[in-house]
């Protein structure tokens, strides 16, 4: 399979570089939870930071000093701190593990046409139709496919020559919506 | 002990649930989920341990006094509950955008396991897996699961005989 674009056919080969892991596997989580719309997230937080705002404001009412608030929040932040270097340990691991995978597969195959993905690997051999891609989502230097719960990523790099990123996902969806 | 399986399922959509969330928590069978959520609790009272150390110093050289103290260790429990209810919201969250309907997964499936590897046959997909293509086996209570980078199956099979057998022929193919 060489790689090249038609107007019927989109084939591509590459080897996954898995420094695009942690943006393509966050596509992928977008792909299947929709980040929420900003208006509630903006809502959330304006509650949360209302709501200390006002025990500031109780404690001040009582009478007590300031410093109560601010150990309140030097608190909150140290545990918060704490917690958010252990995800990050924990995700650097587990990329780590995923990572692997990669170095197995060699170079990799893809063939897009209107009868679906076609993949070939050194360890895989994969055909779908267009009815088992249930999302084509954009990620950070890649194009993630999400077909049940695995990810195929597509990496920007491996677009051939007359041929963007952002058109190759309409060409995608294109064929998924005919 | 066969070397060959066949399974014929008609959807894997409960599967998938258990499955997707191994894969969401990082563990690779119940047991580690177990494990998993004992290893939280004892990090919450070692973190809560160490954060009363840390913020007791910061309390004194900032703010002064026990009472500051009692608030910051109070306002890092409740910030340590807060992130932790936040990280299972968004577990559930994946599981279930995961366990949305999807042909791949609803469909009539045929599961053909052997020394070569895995094919997994549908209306929509046809694969084919090496045994080096997988890095993990995931074993849920009704169902098992396989892990290469981040294409992951989820198979049902609550027959836990049967699932033990292969569970087993399958670890011997991945080191052969």
């Amino acid at each position: 399979m060489d790689a090249g674009v038609t107007r019927d056919v989109i084939e591509l080969r590459y080897r996954f570089d898995t420094g695009l892991l942690p943006a393509a596997m966050s596509g992928w989580w977008r792909s299947a939870v929709p980040p929420q719309k900003f208006v509630h997230r903006a809502a959330f937080w304006a509650v949360v930071w209302l709501g200390l705002l006002v025990l500031a404001g109780a404690i001040g009412q009582a009478g007590l000093s300031p410093t109560f608030v601010v150990a309140g929040i030097l608190g909150a932040g140290v545990m918060v701190a704490a917690f958010a270097y252990l995800q990050r340990t924990r995700m650097r691991q587990f990329y780590r593990i995923v990572g692997a995978h990669w170095d197995r597969t060699g170079e990799i195959s893809v063939r897009f046409d209107a009868l679906g993905v076609k993949m070939r690997d050194e360890v895989s051999e994969r055909r779908y139709s267009w009815a088992a891609i249930d999302a084509v989502q954009k990620a950070k230097g890649a194009t993630v496919l999400r077909t049940g719960m695995s990810m195929i990523a597509i990496p920007d790099t491996a677009m051939p020559e007359g041929l963007g990123a952002s058109e190759f996902r309409a060409r995608l969806n294109g064929w998924r919506g005919a | 002990m066969s070397d060959h399986f066949r399974f014929e399922v008609d959807g894997a959509g409960e599967a998938r649930a258990e499955i997707a969330t191994m894969i969401a928590t990082g563990h690779a069978d119940r047991w580690q989920v177990q494990y998993a959520r004992w290893r939280v609790m004892m990090a919450m009272i070692g973190a809560g341990m160490l954060t009363l150390i840390v913020v007791m110093v910061l309390a004194r050289l900032i703010t002064g006094g026990q009472p500051s103290l009692l608030l910051g260790f109070g306002a890092a429990m409740i910030g340590a509950g807060a992130w932790n209810m936040l990280a299972r919201r968004s577990v559930a969250r994946l599981v279930g955008g995961l366990s949305d309907p999807s042909p791949v997964m609803d469909g009539p499936q045929v599961w053909t396991f052997d020394a070569d590897g895995v094919r997994i046959v549908s209306d929509v997909v046809d694969s084919r897996f090496t045994w080096r293509a997988f890095d993990r086996v995931l074993e849920g209570q009704t169902a098992l699961g396989l892990a290469s980078g981040a294409v992951y199956f989820a198979m049902p099979l609550e027959n836990a005989e049967v699932r033990s057998d292969l569970l087993e022929r399958i670890e011997a193919w991945m080191l052969a």
